[in-house]
């Protein structure tokens, strides 16, 4: 019971986090929504376990526990490859702010 | 076509030792010459400065990539219709320049690849290194479809068409296989020309750890993968 009540409280306290955060516009609806689902179903699977039978049944798992693993690992990599490609591109963005710099102060040099 | 039209670039990182030699070298070519210093921490800005040649400045280290993408904006502002790129570390001899440019000037290429391994090139290539470029080359071959003898030398002229055609998005040493992947894929004309390239206790150094292949490797498999 108290993990279920850790658990819960957890996911309240990030759920209330995303609404202040959609409510200040600095996240979109669409992620915001996903977010805000994903957290509501850690809640329910927490007070409902037997809902991952289901969820194993449909995967074709053994135990409801083992799909969880396996989306959690999808979702995990996913993420991961989403961080990449931010990250590379913002990268690009640095460099090519780093780029622009040099050119300026060039010709900035040359003028004075 | 005039020598000064020919603008030698040259990407530097903490190069105080051999920076004033590699542009008396260049000098002696043209004096059209870019040094892109990619934020050194030593002298070797002011030593450039010094010799009167071009410098632009990266506020912060963003790779020899990135520093080809601002040297190659920057000559071609000033109208250059052939840049060549040359190391700072003294490794490359501005005598293979002319020779270098050739199959430019006459119009029959694009892009001109200095190469340590083809008749008539010199090197003094430890066989350990040989044997992770020829790796390298095979890797390139296999992922581009292009077969080089030499597919990381620094050494390589572009013609003025090229140098705007060509988009380099990876700001570390991944982009030589970037170029080649360029090559291929803008079906640019391209040959292969020997060069000397002559290594010293402190180029090897400075230059590329033979580890650091891998890291390319895979840098540019996930690329491919996952990038397109």
């Amino acid at each position: 019971m108290t993990i279920q009540i850790l658990i819960t409280a957890v996911s309240a306290v990030i759920i209330g986090k995303a609404l202040s955060k959609l409510k200040r516009r600095e996240v979109h609806g669409g992620t915001c929504s996903a977010w805000i689902l994903f957290w509501i179903a850690v809640i329910a699977l927490v007070w409902q376990p037997n809902l991952t039978n289901y969820l194993a049944y449909i995967l074709q798992v053994t135990r409801g526990a083992d799909a969880i693993f396996y989306l959690s690992l999808v979702g995990i990599f996913y993420l991961l490859f989403r961080i990449f490609i931010r990250l590379e591109r913002m990268d690009q963005e640095i460099t090519t702010i780093v780029r622009e710099i040099a050119l300026l102060k060039n010709r900035k040099d040359i003028k004075s | 076509m005039t020598k000064s039209l020919v603008w030698i670039f040259i990407a530097a990182y903490n190069e105080e030792a051999t920076i004033g030699a590699v542009i008396d070298d260049c000098l002696g070519v043209t004096s059209a010459i870019v040094v892109v210093d990619d934020c050194s921490t030593d002298t070797t800005v002011d030593i450039a400065h010094r010799k009167g040649v071009v410098v632009l400045c990266h506020c912060i280290n963003r790779g020899k990539g990135a520093a080809i993408r601002t040297g190659t904006a920057y000559a071609l502002s000033q109208g250059a219709d052939i840049i060549v790129h040359f190391d700072a570390d003294g490794q490359h001899h501005a005598f293979d320049i002319p020779r270098l440019i050739q199959p430019i000037l006459g119009g029959r290429v694009d892009v001109v690849l200095g190469s340590r391994f083809l008749n008539g090139a010199s090197t003094n290539i430890s066989p350990a290194r040989r044997a992770v470029l020829r790796l390298g080359s095979y890797f390139t071959w296999f992922f581009s479809g292009i077969r080089l003898s030499d597919a990381h030398n620094g050494l390589i002229a572009f013609s003025r068409t090229a140098a705007r055609t060509i988009v380099f998005t990876e700001d570390r040493m991944a982009y030589a296989s970037e170029l080649i992947d360029e090559i291929r894929r803008l079906k640019i004309r391209y040959c292969e020309e020997p060069v000397t390239i002559t290594y010293t206790d402190y180029s090897r150094g400075k230059g590329q750890r033979s580890s650091n292949a891998l890291a390319i490797g895979w840098k540019m498999i996930w690329k491919k993968l996952f990038l397109g």
